[in-house]
């Protein structure tokens, strides 16, 4: 049984010292600044998966900062980009499920769209569950059937909520470049997606957030 | 799967605890239950507990004790309904005692 130690996450930075202008940190360092100050929590969390945790990761505190999306923006799109050419693959849209990867894919959607204004990707979001009227759309926003995609997801712990992003996408008609992660927990996600035959590519680890690799740590009651 | 397969699989689900993605994943079963089998209402009330359980855990920093809180006694409860259909014995007391303990659980009780 993990202490009760007292939770705290959501560290506002009234008085931050980060200036996208000056700060002589790269994007990617600065997102990471940010990411610590304000989404990592610390106490005894049961996850979303069931597992028990001593860490939590509230990314949205992240991804919806405005400074912050900018970075998610910038570093993101560089990913892509990099993902892209080393597989010599070609992506139309970038989307996942909804909410944590929402705001994610719209940063890096209006980023692509800065850079090049022939080049820029789509964005869309997938739905937990299909629409019961109407269409029954499970994706909605910018998304064609044959799109190639980039699945997008704030944290990866175990891979549920991308896999069914993925699942989803799939039965839509699109096909998988491959998957981007804000936070890849090293807790057996990304393994599970990649047998499923998708690359993953964390912008962090959980060692890069907290010097240790989940798998060196103490962990309880996998559910 | 038939009918029957699925309450039996249903029962081998909630019988582990209980997580987010296990009630989402128990939401939609029961949604979809709701319009195959005859025990309408039934599956309907398992649907929405599990649905407004789940969405109290979302994106949530969820401590362990709160989560024990939240989830206290309703395994259980739903799998006492899922048996008694399974026996051909819906029981509409229990659902009003799983409504009583989400709402209990979740604290939304105003009386």
């Amino acid at each position: 049984m993990l202490a009760a130690i007292p939770t705290k996450c959501g560290v506002l930075m009234q008085h931050s010292t980060h200036s996208v202008d000056v700060n002589p940190l790269t994007p990617k360092e600065q997102l990471l600044e940010i990411l610590k100050e304000k989404s990592i929590c610390r106490g005894a969390f049961t996850l979303a998966s069931g597992a028990q945790s001593d860490f939590y990761v509230d990314a949205k505190l992240t991804t919806s900062d405005p400074r912050a999306a900018l970075l998610v923006g910038s570093v993101g799109w560089e990913l892509v980009k990099e993902t892209t050419r080393a597989g010599i693959i070609h992506v139309d849209s970038i989307g996942g499920l909804t909410m944590g990867a929402d705001w994610m894919a719209l940063s890096i959607g209006i980023a692509a769209h800065l850079e090049d204004l022939q080049a820029a990707l789509r964005v869309f979001s997938v739905r937990k569950s299909a629409k019961e009227h109407g269409r029954l759309k499970r994706i909605e926003g910018n998304f064609s059937p044959g799109d190639s995609v980039v699945v997008v997801d704030d944290v990866i712990t175990t891979g549920g909520s991308t896999i069914q992003a993925i699942d989803a996408i799939e039965e839509a008609g699109g096909r998988i470049a491959f998957v981007i992660a804000l936070v890849d927990r090293q807790e057996g996600g990304r393994e599970n997606i990649e047998k499923r035959g998708h690359k993953v590519v964390p912008i962090f680890t959980r060692a890069e957030l907290t010097g240790a690799d989940a798998r060196q740590r103490s962990h309880i009651g996998i559910a | 799967m038939p009918g029957n397969d699925r309450i039996s699989a249903l029962l081998s689900a909630v019988s582990g605890a209980l997580s987010q993605e296990k009630l989402e994943l128990l939401g939609r079963e029961f949604n979809s239950l709701a319009q195959d089998r005859a025990e309408t209402l039934v599956f309907f009330v398992l649907q929405n507990v599990c649905q407004r359980l789940a969405a109290a855990l979302e994106g949530e920093a969820v401590s362990v004790e709160r989560f024990q809180e939240l989830t206290a006694g309703i395994a259980d409860q739903i799998a006492d309904i899922l048996r008694d259909i399974q026996q051909g014995n819906a029981n509409a007391a229990k659902l009003e005692a799983l409504v009583v303990t989400l709402f209990r659980n979740l604290g939304l009780f105003r009386r």
